[in-house]
């Protein structure tokens, strides 16, 4: 079998190169694919006191698996996020004027329910998102 | 050129073609023939798809369906509802999560329960997106597997030319008491001879993708007659199931007979809903025959059917049932599957015939000589 294999092989000439290259590609593909673009998904701007502040997301998000998200902020000052659901893995961004932080968020393990990212800052004040309901 | 010149040509550029692009033509008949059973086996492996009980096609819960969507996953983008080929599968709905990812809701086409929410990338998905494109962006993968056409079509042609007498070999038995390269040389003509009609209708319809790859697609079904009225959402805010049960009604009143299979949501607020499906016309996608329904008003804009369409409309809908072999059911898609893998078997046993023929000679180490050797008129004859 190994031998009819290898004849195969060399009997393609150089176009089993061709041949390969194309299988290769085809198959490194479908590990990689996304049924998501890879872009920066905007859920839009939440005024916090005197700033506005914008979450994003890029990729997938699944329950318990981390994800990227993005904050941005049009002026400085310390804003705490995390989602009502796991309150205890909230994080503290800080920003000393008009920008945007790159962050990892780990994803509640609902799938019951929409989940909500919340944003607060010093003086109390709290936004929040609807990311929607996860699934598996 | 005499005949003994002509024949080695044709047996040169039938073993040429069927060898020298044997891996990846192979990788494309054996994906495309799984795809053929793809949704099957989603089917086998995912529960959510599978629907409890028999619903002809006046009983499905529309308008159930998509109230336990709007209630279920409130905050994601439905683009459309469909009811899959079978009735053994739940309704499909295909949406768009807040974080623009495809992914698809199964409903109980009965009482329109909502039963579960899977990842687009499935095995139908895997297998058509590999077997069509490559996995590649498609106006770069269609091109490269329809291409293939080519290559198949003339290996076919020239199959039957250096086949001589091949009329006289449909029921000829492989010799299997003889060495590997002779029984396989005789499955090889036999199952050749059986599917060739398979192959042709794969190679033409494989033509026609590249052709439309090429610029040469059809043009987009007749539009509504009448414009939408104008509204602030893509669906209005208190479009409700109830809604959508009458709009289905109002289609079904629009074109009598037709069996609804899709029902594609609005995207944009000048755009209508569309509910497409099967009627009369043979050969076609249930998208042949749709109608188009105001969202806001649920007035009907306009219809057309699958016996409506132009010649090239015609052809183009033809094709995928043809090639995919979905238009008769489980039936046609069995035959299409077992053809498949006998058309698959054909590119490995002709490559098992030429290293067999050529294995004394092989040095696996080296490359192998591609011009130095000519076949002679037995082996003509043998293949």
């Amino acid at each position: 079998m190994k031998q009819a294999i290898k004849s195969w092989w060399y009997s393609m000439g150089y176009w089993r190169w061709l041949n390969a290259l194309i299988l290769l590609t085809a198959i490194y593909l479908s590990i990689i694919f996304e049924a998501v673009p890879n872009d920066w998904v905007e859920y839009g701007f939440r005024s916090l006191g005197d700033i506005e502040v914008q979450f994003s997301t890029r990729g997938g998000i699944r329950p318990g698996i981390k994800f990227n998200g993005k904050i941005e902020a049009t002026g400085s000052g310390s804003i705490t996020i995390g989602f009502r659901q796991n309150l205890g893995e909230a994080i503290s961004l800080d920003f000393a004027g008009p920008g945007s932080q790159e962050i990892s968020l780990i994803a509640p393990e609902s799938t019951e329910h929409q989940i909500f990212l919340m944003a607060s800052n010093e003086s109390d004040g709290l936004v929040r998102w609807n990311i929607g309901r996860l699934y598996d | 050129m005499n005949k003994k010149s002509r024949d080695l040509f044709w047996y040169k550029t039938h073993s040429w073609l069927g060898l020298k692009l044997s891996l990846f033509l192979t990788f494309i008949l054996i994906t495309g023939t799984i795809a053929v059973f793809s949704l099957e086996i989603d089917w086998l492996l995912t529960p959510e798809m599978r629907s409890k009980e028999y619903v002809s096609p006046e009983q499905v819960a529309w308008g159930a369906a998509f109230d336990s969507v709007t209630e279920e996953y409130s905050g994601y983008e439905l683009v459309g509802i469909f009811r899959l080929h079978d009735s053994w599968f739940s309704l499909q709905g295909i949406a768009i999560t807040p974080w623009q990812e495809s992914v698809r809701l199964w409903l109980d086409p009965l009482d329109g329960e909502f039963l579960g929410a899977t990842s687009w990338y499935n095995v139908q998905r895997f297998f058509r997106s590999m077997h069509r494109n490559l996995m590649m962006p498609e106006r770069t993968g269609t091109p490269i597997v329809s291409f293939m056409a080519i290559p198949l079509t003339i290996s076919l042609i020239a199959g039957f030319i250096i086949y001589k007498k091949f009329w006289t070999g449909f029921f000829k038995r492989p010799r299997f008491d003889r060495k590997l390269r002779v029984w396989v040389g005789d499955f090889h003509r036999l199952a050749g001879l059986w599917i060739s009609w398979f192959i042709a209708l794969i190679a033409i319809t494989s033509l026609w993708y590249f052709v439309e790859e090429l610029g040469g697609n059809s043009p987009p079904f007749p539009p509504p007659a009448v414009r939408v009225e104008e509204r602030q959402y893509s669906l209005p805010e208190n479009f409700t199931g109830a809604d959508l049960d009458a709009a289905v009604g109002k289609a079904i009143e629009e074109l009598p007979g037709l069996q609804v299979r899709r029902i594609l949501f609005p995207s944009f607020s000048e755009d209508p809903l569309i509910i497409q499906g099967d009627l009369t016309a043979t050969l076609v996608r249930p998208r042949a025959n749709g109608v188009y329904i105001d969202p806001l008003n649920l007035e009907t804009l306009g219809s057309y059917r699958g016996e409506d369409l132009n010649y090239h409309t015609r052809i183009s809908e033809a094709a995928d049932p043809l090639h995919f072999g979905n238009f008769g059911g489980i039936t046609s898609k069995i035959i299409w599957f077992i053809f498949g893998l006998f058309m698959t078997s054909m590119a490995l046993t002709g490559a098992v015939i030429y290293t067999k023929r050529l294995g004394d000679k092989i040095k696996p180490t080296e490359e192998l000589p591609t011009r130095s050797r000519v076949a002679t008129a037995e082996e003509i004859q043998l293949l």
